[in-house]
């Protein structure tokens, strides 16, 4: 079995996000005339409802003074006041949005940079170019990640038979009432963790880097196939050691579009 | 004018080099020990004549003695060899004897001079012709030298200890004359130190301590002072040379000498970040500028996709995002270079970043079934963490892209006459080692052979090491190649 093939359902996770996307509304500060309408057009086609255009920081502040949003999505080097600076008193203030996740969406884009943005209230940090599968992703992963502040952080991931305990570092599979402990490498547990949160959602190849890869500080030039490397051998282990789960589930990571991951969603899964 | 060729020290010739050359410390040095050497050769000239002087006072009062002597044996004097009884020996031998420690001008007696070494003592001796001879023998038997100077008749001997004093040594001034048919020797215990002497030696030796003392620590407080404001204008020099200009040296408070140099370091430093930051903002501005329609020619293409799916469309948009892909690449690698995170250095373990870059790669070198071996040992240099990442991901990257398959790439980190040394290796077909070490040559080498990426990436990682102070060097490894870097901190 190709494990890149697509799959039905899951390969339009993408078309998915729409459930995620439906009603949303965001915020988009962006200086670019075209830019801004490329970006505010990929939202409202992937479902978004409303899309705010300003391209200015003031223009901003007073946007999001008067109703809330689901997202902020913010360029840093923007005409009146800038990006961070603007971020900063979103989330200084009182403005319905002063917790909305926000995404730094920015031509800066060195290591220096990233950390700025992370400290003054972003909550994830891109630079430009962005390519829609990409920025569609991540914004998914901020309103996910939204909807999760109000569980306690570290509790226990269930997808179907596997139960991944953030804390205790351990991914388990529970069948026939037998709890059985997978072995993975702190590196693959880390990968697995990050794909069984999207909870089905699809996760970039960058994303996962950022996350699992975190001693490096930078995008090599060949990452993805690092990263596929890592995921077949992955997809490897997986499969040893669940093989209970059947042929047609396995592999269990499988890919969505050209950059992205996605652990299958077993919720609907029956023994 | 002239001032400042005397100073330069490159048309110094001779001894003026050679003290030109010497420190504060060790002129202060010299100084004082010059100044005791002076003081200890005034001390002898002065204890010189402090000696004849008390030779003539014990001259003198051996002369008197004479006198009174002679004048005590009156008429007895005028006796002759041919004349003299052996009766009239005796009677002179025992009133000799008798005069032997007679009052005498400022007289000590044996005793005394014995006990504390100052002079004044006197001593005699005299013979007749007939008869036993009565006095200290040794005067008779020890010469010494005629001293005209002193007076006539008057001689200067050395008496060996256990002559006169039982642990001591004496000079002894004595005037031998010969009256009637008795030899007479008169003389006097010469002061070694009188008490003068002893003073000044003591105010000169004191002087000359003081001297040293003062020399010494006027030497000490200016090198402290000088050392500590040097120490402080290199802390700040070697602070900014790892990119933190955060440090001056402070201007005044240190040393005076060095006002005028603290001043000029500083004002380069503030020069040299004024410089840093300008660099880092147009970068940032540059990133801005290249990265805006990087975006939105993307932006265009995803477009394009969409409205036109022929293949040849499909081709053609794979193709140009490809090239805008490498323009990304290649502004990444500029700016990276340019960034503010490029000059603050810190110390990295170069061996840990080797096994990890190694580690990075591993999955991908087994599906071809290469291996890959770490030979590491610990290394540290200064340097931009990310930087080396990129440099060492660039290398090992490129070592398993020109394996062969089954094929062996070796990283090695080792220390070599206290520099530490990378090199990657592979078992690839190597490359025209002259052409890739031309780094202008090697990238139209690798796009004509069809391998942009190990052209492109060389440079990066040549610039990278560069800015590590880092020699890259690209030999043939046969089969394949090796790359070399060699730091020098």
């Amino acid at each position: 079995m190709d494990p890149d093939m697509k799959i039905d359902g899951e390969e339009d996770a993408f078309i998915q996000l729409r459930q995620v996307f439906a009603g949303r509304s965001a915020l988009l500060l962006e200086d670019d005339p075209e830019l801004s309408a490329h970006v505010a057009e990929r939202l409202l086609s992937a479902g978004f409802a409303r899309v705010e255009q300003v391209d200015s920081g003031e223009a901003a502040l007073a946007a999001s003074a008067v109703e809330p949003f689901d997202v902020l999505i913010l360029d840093r080097l923007t005409r009146g006041l800038d990006g961070l600076e603007t971020l900063k008193r979103i989330r200084a203030g009182d403005s319905p949005s002063y917790d909305a996740p926000a995404l730094m969406l920015t031509a800066l884009g060195a290591e220096r940079q990233r950390v700025e943005g992370l400290m003054s209230g972003a909550d994830d940090y891109l630079s430009k170019p962005v390519g829609d599968e990409e920025l569609l992703a991540r914004v998914a992963a901020q309103l996910r990640r939204a909807a999760r502040r109000a569980r306690p952080a570290g509790a226990d991931l269930v997808n179907g038979p596997f139960r991944l305990s953030p804390g205790a570092r351990t991914l388990k599979l529970e069948l026939a009432g037998q709890s059985r402990q997978i072995d993975l490498s702190p590196l693959e547990f880390a990968i697995v963790g990050e794909l069984v949160a999207a909870r089905g959602q699809p996760v970039t190849k960058t994303m996962l880097w950022e996350k699992c890869w975190v001693e490096w500080k930078f995008l090599p030039d060949n990452f993805v196939n690092i990263i596929d490397a890592r995921i077949s051998a992955l997809r490897r282990r997986l499969k040893e050691q669940a093989s209970e789960l059947g042929d047609d589930l396995h592999p269990l990571i499988v890919s969505a579009r050209s950059q992205s991951l996605i652990f299958r969603d077993l919720s609907d899964w029956a023994e | 004018m002239t001032f400042q060729r005397w100073l330069d020290l490159a048309t110094l010739r001779g001894p003026r080099r050679w003290l030109w050359r010497r420190t504060s410390t060790q002129l202060a040095s010299g100084m004082a020990v010059v100044a005791a050497l002076a003081l200890t050769g005034s001390l002898f000239v002065t204890g010189a004549a402090v000696r004849m002087d008390q030779r003539e006072k014990a001259a003198l009062a051996a002369l008197d003695d004479y006198g009174s002597i002679v004048a005590k044996l009156g008429s007895e004097a005028d006796l002759t060899s041919d004349h003299v009884t052996e009766a009239d020996a005796a009677f002179l031998s025992a009133f000799l004897s008798a005069f032997q420690s007679g009052p005498g001008r400022d007289a000590r007696t044996l005793e005394e001079t014995c006990r504390t070494g100052r002079g004044g003592a006197g001593v005699r001796y005299i013979r007749a012709a007939v008869g036993k001879p009565a006095g200290l023998a040794a005067l008779a038997t020890q010469q010494g030298e005629r001293a005209p100077s002193l007076g006539d008749d008057v001689y200067v001997a050395q008496l060996k200890r256990g002559v006169v004093c039982p642990d001591r040594a004496v000079e002894v001034v004595m005037v031998r004359r010969s009256v009637g048919a008795l030899d007479i020797v008169v003389g006097r215990v010469v002061d070694r130190s009188g008490e003068a002497w002893g003073w000044a030696v003591a105010a000169v030796a004191a002087m000359g301590v003081l001297l040293l003392g003062i020399g010494l620590a006027a030497a000490g407080f200016a090198r402290h002072r000088l050392t500590n404001a040097v120490t402080q204008v290199n802390r700040a020099l070697d602070r900014a040379s790892v990119g933190d200009f955060s440090l001056r040296s402070p201007e005044t408070a240190v040393a005076p000498e060095l006002t005028e140099l603290t001043v000029q370091v500083n004002r380069t430093l503030d020069q040299l970040e004024e410089l840093l930051s300008w660099l880092r903002d147009s970068a940032d501005q540059l990133a801005h500028d290249f990265r805006t329609p990087l975006a939105r020619a993307s932006a265009r293409l995803d477009r394009l996709k969409e409205a036109d799916s022929s293949p040849a469309a499909r081709r053609l948009v794979r193709e140009v995002k490809a090239d805008l892909g490498q323009l990304t690449r290649a502004m990444n690698e500029a700016v990276a270079l340019r960034d503010g995170e490029a000059w603050v250095f810190e110390t990295i373990r170069l061996d840990q970043l080797a096994v990890a870059a190694a580690e990075l790669y591993e999955p991908l070198a087994e599906a071809r079934g290469i291996t890959i071996i770490a030979q590491v040992e610990p290394a540290s240099v200064l340097g931009v963490s990310t930087l080396l990442q990129r440099a060492l991901t660039n290398l090992v990257d490129n070592a398993v892209k020109y394996s062969p398959d089954g094929g062996i790439v070796t990283v090695t980190v080792a220390t070599l006459e206290g520099r530490s040394v990378l090199t990657v290796a592979d078992q690839g077909r190597g490359f025209d080692v002259g052409a890739m070490n031309d780094a202008a040559r090697q990238v139209a080498v690798a796009v004509a052979e069809g391998r942009e990426s190990h052209g492109m990436g060389l440079p990066f990682v040549r610039a990278i090491l560069r800015r590590h102070g880092a020699v890259m060097t690209i030999d043939d490894a046969a089969p394949g190649a090796v790359v070399r870097a060699e730091f020098s901190r």
